[in-house]
């Protein structure tokens, strides 16, 4: 693997790169869970638009679905 | 938008690493003092100087906002602070073990370069609590900023300082006059850099993106519960707890 056999410094230099891979996984770790959570809001807000929206009173609903569904005129 | 480009830059950013990790590992060839240990100068030093940059950047951003009191650059210098520190934890922790190796111990501190890192690194650890001591969002912004210009301001100075102590300790790879790197180090040494460079700048967009789109998240939700949508008056996920700048305004 290498042009000269490793002296016992090869401890630490294994050490310094999985260091440093270690820190970039626990980075992008915390970046995924906060990507995960937005997700999750984005879902929640989702969910509370289409709440709101069966919620709503017959007429009204009505209304909104015609403003949206095709009508032909 | 902050995402743009990002998958390929995401994948470029893993081949240049691989690429010069490949080339430390298979094809430069052994330093004739150091032995195998002087692997560890292509990731110390290039997380080292992209850090530096990237306190100088934060700065710049800095100023940036004071200027045209947009929001996006203050985010923008908080975020080139905050990945910076991060590469500064890989940078002293890769430096301790090089120094271990190489020395004999973690940590000298009769050696300028070490210790001013230590301290320019100490010193960008106080902007957390400094920005969050401060609960108006604007007033934040501002003094944030004033400290990343002053604080970026220093790094150059602090590098140029510790360059004309000429200790004899730390190997000086770049010298101004006559030795340096070989070709087969420099060119390894440099896609190193590059590498380093590359990540730094994938993981700030990435950052930006995740600020930018909980922003916008948070817009939405406000606008929802005007609009008569969703009880919840206390929100929940990152809305609520965000402490650090968000992108709402774009």
């Amino acid at each position: 693997m290498f042009d000269a056999v490793p002296n016992d410094s090869t401890g630490y230099v294994v050490a310094a790169y999985v260091v440093f891979l270690a820190l970039l996984l626990i980075y992008l770790g915390i970046l995924g869970a906060k990507f995960q959570r937005i997700s999750r809001d984005i879902s929640e807000l989702t969910e509370e638009v289409e709440a709101g929206r069966r919620a709503e009173p017959a007429g009204q609903t009505g209304s909104t679905e015609a403003a949206k569904e095709p009508t032909g005129v | 938008m902050s995402g743009r480009g990002l998958k390929q830059l995401s994948i470029l950013t893993a081949l240049v690493l691989l690429a010069g990790f490949a080339l430390v590992f298979f094809w430069v060839p052994m330093d004739a003092d150091q032995g195998f240990k002087q692997k560890i100068f292509y990731l110390h030093v290039p997380l080292a100087i992209v850090a530096l940059c990237g306190f100088v950047a934060g700065g710049v951003e800095g100023f940036r906002h004071l200027r045209t009191n947009d929001r996006s650059h203050d985010a923008n210098s908080y975020v080139f602070i905050h990945l910076s520190v991060i590469f500064g934890v890989a940078t002293l922790i890769t430096g301790m073990l090089w120094a271990k190796a190489s020395w004999g111990h973690f940590w000298v501190w009769d050696e300028p370069t070490l210790v001013s890192f230590l301290i320019v690194f100490l010193l960008y650890c106080t902007y957390y609590p400094f920005r969050y001591a401060i609960e108006d969002r604007d007033r934040q912004a501002r003094y944030a900023s004033v400290f990343a210009i002053t604080a970026g301001a220093f790094v150059p100075l602090n590098f140029m300082a510790v360059r004309m102590a000429q200790s004899l300790i730390h190997p000086r790879v770049f010298a101004t006059s006559g030795g340096g790197l070989p070709g087969s180090m420099l060119f390894t040494f440099l896609v190193c850099l590059v590498g380093i460079g590359l990540l730094w700048v994938t993981l700030v967009k990435l950052e930006l993106l995740g600020k930018q789109t909980s922003g916008q998240v948070s817009k939405l939700r406000r606008a929802l519960e005007a609009e008569g949508f969703g009880g919840s008056t206390e929100p929940t996920g990152t809305v609520g707890r965000r402490i650090a700048p968000n992108l709402e305004a774009q």
